[in-house]
């Protein structure tokens, strides 16, 4: 049962995945021509593209491993700790909802915030290329403003949060693909004191 | 034989500076002042674009202000520039006191001739109405900065090196008259007559060796004069021709703007409505703040350093006002720009503070204020201080990009109220909301950056089918009109006619600032920086 659903979730993204592509202009761009520098290019951001889809999956870990640690403490912030707090998590396109992934890296951060009652955290939220730069600031607000909400909801004090917004100005990954994109949707978390 | 060539050339520019003078002396022709919108009886098929020739303002081939004339007209999308190569414009260029060969022009299609010549303060433009065979308007334009006609400077540098030599010969010429006074005096005349006749031959020897001396003095100041003018006439060419270079490529801003503001005149003579090429546009590249003369020169940064965005004009059009990311956490401020004195103004608030523009007199800044419970619009005072409220409550929402109606009374912005960001107008007390771009609820369309036109009859905006792209939907009646499909087409910006758009396209490859003639459909490429974005068009820079 478990598998099948699992098929149909990769389904339902794949279909996502489509769908956007369906929505592309009309005018597509030529055909990229295909030299040393564009693969080499090319080989930079599938690398970082790991490297992001790298840090999804340890978040993810790290989230299960914080669960199982146990209550509040005043002792160091283990490493493990330190990644589910700064894990990236993402959004879907114009969205600032948590998704199913997102909402659970968020859960991963509140045990660590709550065994360590001295930390205190910045959310900085982004957004993709696309789309109006100004009206692009204010959904990156949104989306940091979301995840503090979720949070706060999981019973951390509000003070201990702060959130900004960079809107479209600092990507994580260069370009104009659907990865890039999806890639660049996202809140980041950095621990500004007690870590 | 050189110092003959430059003696000639000396006396021609000379000749050329004086038949310039008598000629703008005798051109006393004044019209009366005519009122905007007033076009002055040029005629022209109704609805076409008339063609029109601006004569060479200096005798020099591919000379820099009717270059940039030329251009302006053509940017102007209302008449056509008729661009002849210079042996043909030679041929068409009428001797002085004489007209214009009338059927000429006629035979190439030319409704009109624009003629300019410098005056001391500025230049002197006429325009000629072809089919009627007269001068239809004259002006004279005091333009800043303007370097000096190369005849001239020629002329000037003649008669300073003319000077200095003057008094020189008359100094030395005094010293050869005073040394023949000593010679004269001291043979003293007796009554002996075969002295008497020695002492003649004497003195006539004396004279004419004095005579001599005379004669070698004045031919060695004649090669020392040669020597020293050719010398000032090829310093002051170099500095001319310097000059002209510098003119021609890069003139002095004020200068560039000057022949702007008579191309818009021009413009105003043969249509009825005065053209924008005395204006600039202000964008955003690499996270700073640049300016650019509406024709593309004069591409600058006013900030040095950060990331700073959405610049937007004072109605003056000598401030700016933008938002500036601060260090990590900080959020943004608002800065205002004097662009007179150069000095910023920091509007400290803390926050989020995106989005600023000012209100048609000046007296208020609309901006966006975020928070955890939402971006909304608020207004303050000029000072960025006092009397702060809040326009919009938006519960979570996003409200931004707040452009006035040109009769300051309302405010169109977006709103992602309904879920995707529309354009809604407000009364600019936050009062009246109303949704200007109809859409279909539960299909996706976005609108966002909304540009109020200086008609007030339609606002621009960028919308997304897919791919982004320009429109513009009329106030009144809310029909909406595709303006753009090439490449994606972001944030526009009304030029001053309510006629050109400038925005960010990508339709060259990278995203660059492109003038839309929202007329003609016609594109043209501003600047030449790949990633520009956020333009604002000014209003009309007056002199």
């Amino acid at each position: 049962m478990h598998a099948i659903a699992r098929t149909a979730g990769v389904a339902v993204i794949l279909a996502a995945l489509f769908a956007g592509c369906s929505r592309k202009p009309v005018n597509r761009p030529v055909p990229r021509r295909i030299n040393a520098d564009s693969l080499a290019l090319e080989q930079m951001r599938q690398d970082s593209i790991a490297r992001v889809q790298a840090a999804r999956a340890a978040s993810a870990a790290a989230a299960a491993a914080a669960a199982a640690a146990g209550p509040a403490t005043t002792a160091a912030v283990t490493s493990a700790e330190r990644t589910a707090m700064t894990a990236t998590v993402y959004f879907d396109l114009d969205e600032s909802a948590l998704a199913e992934e997102a909402t659970a890296a968020v859960e991963a951060k509140a045990p660590v915030l709550l065994r360590h009652p001295a930390m205190r955290v910045r959310i900085t939220g982004h957004a993709d290329s696309q789309g109006a730069d100004e009206y692009n600031l204010a959904l990156g607000l949104r989306r940091a403003a979301e995840v503090k909400r979720y949070l706060a909801a999981l019973g951390i004090d509000e003070s201990r949060i702060e959130i900004v917004t960079m809107g479209e100005e600092s990507p994580a990954v260069e370009g104009d693909t659907e990865e890039a994109y999806a890639l660049n949707r996202r809140a980041e978390f950095e621990i500004i004191a007690g870590g | 034989m050189i110092p003959r060539i430059y003696t000639l050339a000396a006396v021609v520019a000379v000749a050329a500076a004086i038949a310039a003078t008598r000629a703008c002396g005798q051109d006393t022709t004044t019209t009366p002042p005519v009122g905007p919108g007033v076009r002055l009886g040029l005629s022209y098929p109704r609805g076409t674009s008339p063609k029109v020739v601006v004569m060479p303002v200096d005798p020099t081939p591919g000379d820099s202000v009717r270059t940039i004339i030329q251009r302006d007209l053509d940017y102007g999308d209302r008449v056509t520039p008729l661009v002849l190569d210079d042996l043909t414009l030679m041929g068409m260029t009428p001797a002085n006191g004489q007209s214009f060969n009338y059927p000429l022009f006629a035979s190439l299609g030319v409704a009109a001739i624009v003629q300019a010549k410098r005056t001391g303060s500025g230049f002197r433009v006429a325009l000629f109405d072809v089919s009627a065979g007269r001068q239809l308007a004259s002006r004279d334009f005091r333009v800043a900065g303007i370097p000096p006609n190369r005849d001239a400077a020629l002329a000037d540098s003649i008669t300073v090196a003319i000077t200095a030599r003057e008094k020189a010969l008359r100094d030395s010429v005094q010293r050869v008259l005073r040394l023949r006074a000593d010679v004269m005096r001291k043979p003293r005349l007796t009554k002996d007559t075969r002295e008497r006749r020695f002492v003649v031959r004497d003195s006539l020897r004396r004279d004419s060796a004095a005579a001599a001396y005379l004669r070698r003095g004045i031919a060695r100041w004649e090669d020392e004069r040669r020597d020293s003018v050719a010398t000032y006439i090829g310093r002051s060419a170099a500095r001319a021709a310097r000059e002209d270079s510098t003119a021609r490529t890069a003139a002095g801003e004020g200068e560039r703007m000057g022949v702007h503001g008579i191309s818009d005149e021009v413009e105003r003579w043969i249509t009825g409505r005065s053209g924008i090429a005395a204006s600039r546009i202000t964008y955003v590249h690499s996270g700073l703040i640049r300016i650019v003369d509406s024709d593309g020169a004069n591409d600058r940064p006013l900030t040095n350093d950060g990331l700073s965005l959405s610049p937007s004009w004072h109605p003056t059009g000598k401030k700016l006002i933008y938002s500036k990311f601060l260090d990590a956490g900080g959020g943004t401020q608002l800065e205002e720009i004097d662009l007179v004195t150069g000095k910023i103004r920091k509007m400290g608030t803390g926050g989020l503070n995106i989005t600023p523009a000012y209100s048609h007199d000046g007296r208020y800044i609309v901006y966006s204020s975020g928070s955890e419970s939402g971006t909304d619009l608020m207004m303050v005072n000029a000072d960025g201080e006092t009397g702060r409220q809040r326009l919009t409550f938006g519960r979570g929402t996003d409200n931004g990009s707040p452009t006035f109606s040109p009769d300051g009374r309302q405010i169109a912005f977006f709103s992602t109220r309904s879920r995707f960001p529309q354009i809604y107008t407000i009364d600019i007390d936050g009062a009246n909301l109303q949704l200007l771009t109809p859409f279909t609820p539960g299909i996706r369309s976005y609108r966002a950056a909304p540009d109020w036109s200086p008609d007030g009859r339609a606002v621009a905006f960028e919308q997304q089918n897919g791919d982004f792209q320009v429109w513009m939907i009329s106030v009144r009646d809310k029909q909406p009109h595709r303006l753009t499909s090439e490449g994606e087409n972001e944030g526009p910006s009304w030029a001053p006619d309510g006629r050109h758009l400038s925005l960010s396209s990508t339709r060259g490859g990278s995203k660059q600032i492109w003038v839309l003639d929202t007329e003609s459909g016609r594109f043209r490429q501003l600047t030449r920086k790949p990633g520009a974005r956020l333009s604002a068009w000014s209003p009309m820079v007056r002199p």
